[in-house]
């Protein structure tokens, strides 16, 4: 539980950051989407049979809806399903586990 | 495995119902404003902060680029003292030759230099500014010694100057080599002036340099003021005209001399 906690702090963070901080610093004229990043990250790198990925996708997507202007929850049920995809895809093909 | 992925697959089917729902019937959206409250003074403190640091990351920056500039301006300074510790001696070696020579020193007189400040409006004429007095007709010059125009109306410290490309400029010219009067040279507005009254006997090549010659409107012989550009010769007319090519973009001079009458 301690750990899904801290994992939402961390979403939470990232998103509030995302949202004030990261975009005064563009990159190459672009400013990147470190949550979605850290979604990607963290699905490739969790075990294999860990769910923690798409629940931190489920919290991204909840922030990305706190701060979008679409109908609240559209972000949210994107990221979970893109989470799961990804989560089948690397499962199958790519297979690398450092985060337990 | 499976009964995970069924909690997961129910979770999203629960999920899309309430988007669904909540599109008819906005109850959702009270949860973004409390978020969006929530969170509004971290970010309102995160934004003020980097904004802050970006100004003074810029500031930084900026500095770091007039640094430059200034080692730049450096460099151009030491050899323009170089250029002129070079003037200063021959400006002594010219002096011991004219002393030696006989030529009276004070026939000479040293040309006023000006600045240009501005130009005026929908005129060929230039604003100067200057730090001793000049009077009205006097010759204005490049730094190179090539005629511009004339002062129009002298003031204390700044005048207007007529420049040689005015409609309202024209004053007799010469062909350097050859002392006699060839032609009236005129603005035509644009950067090209017009040589007119050309004799037809006059043997006048492209290329040819262009000079004053002293008389009411110019009180100094043999300034330079450009080349022969284009010769038009008439059947019909008494005369021939030709262009002058001056090479001088007005709209970039900063600097200029004024030749004292």
């Amino acid at each position: 539980m301690t750990k899904y906690i801290f994992l939402f702090l961390l979403v939470s963070m990232i998103a509030v950051l995302q949202s004030s901080v990261f975009a005064l610093f563009p990159l190459w004229g672009l400013v990147p989407n470190y949550l979605i990043i850290f979604v990607i990250l963290y699905l490739l790198l969790e075990k294999e049979r860990s769910s923690e990925g798409v629940f931190v996708a489920g919290f991204s997507g909840l922030w990305f809806d706190v701060f979008a202007s679409t109908p609240f929850g559209v972000y949210t049920l994107c990221f979970l399903v893109g989470a799961y995809v990804l989560k089948l895809t690397f499962n199958r093909y790519v297979g690398v586990s450092i985060v337990s | 495995m499976r009964k995970k992925r069924n909690v997961f697959v129910w979770a999203i089917t629960i999920l899309t119902l309430l988007i669904v729902v909540s599109l008819f019937f906005p109850f959702l959206s009270g949860v973004r404003e409390v978020g969006r409250a929530v969170t509004s003074p971290l970010q309102g403190v995160l934004l003020s902060a980097t904004v802050e640091l970006k100004n003074r990351v810029e500031v930084f920056q900026s500095a770091e680029e007039v640094r430059n500039e200034l080692e730049k301006l450096r460099g151009i300074e030491k050899r323009l003292q170089v250029a002129l510790t070079e003037k200063e001696e021959l400006k002594k070696e010219n002096t011991a030759l004219k002393e030696a020579l006989g030529v009276d020193l004070h026939q000479e007189k040293e040309p006023i230099f000006a600045k240009v400040t501005g130009r005026e409006l929908g005129k060929d004429r230039v604003i100067i500014h200057h730090t001793e007095k000049v009077s009205e007709g006097s010759l204005v010059m490049t730094p190179e010694g090539q005629l511009v125009g004339v002062i129009d109306s002298p003031g204390e410290r700044s005048s207007s100057v007529r420049l040689l490309t005015s409609k309202e400029s024209s004053f007799e010219v010469a062909i350097q080599s050859k002392n006699d009067p060839i032609g009236v040279l005129r603005g035509t507005g644009e950067r090209e002036l017009l040589l007119d009254l050309l004799p037809k006997d006059k043997d006048i090549k492209r290329g040819d340099r262009v000079v004053s010659l002293a008389g009411e409107k110019v009180p100094i012989d043999g300034v330079f003021i450009g080349r022969v550009a284009e010769l038009k010769e008439s059947d019909v007319e008494a005369f021939n005209t030709a262009k002058v090519w001056q090479g001088i973009d007005h709209r970039r001079l900063t600097y200029v001399f004024v030749a004292k009458k």
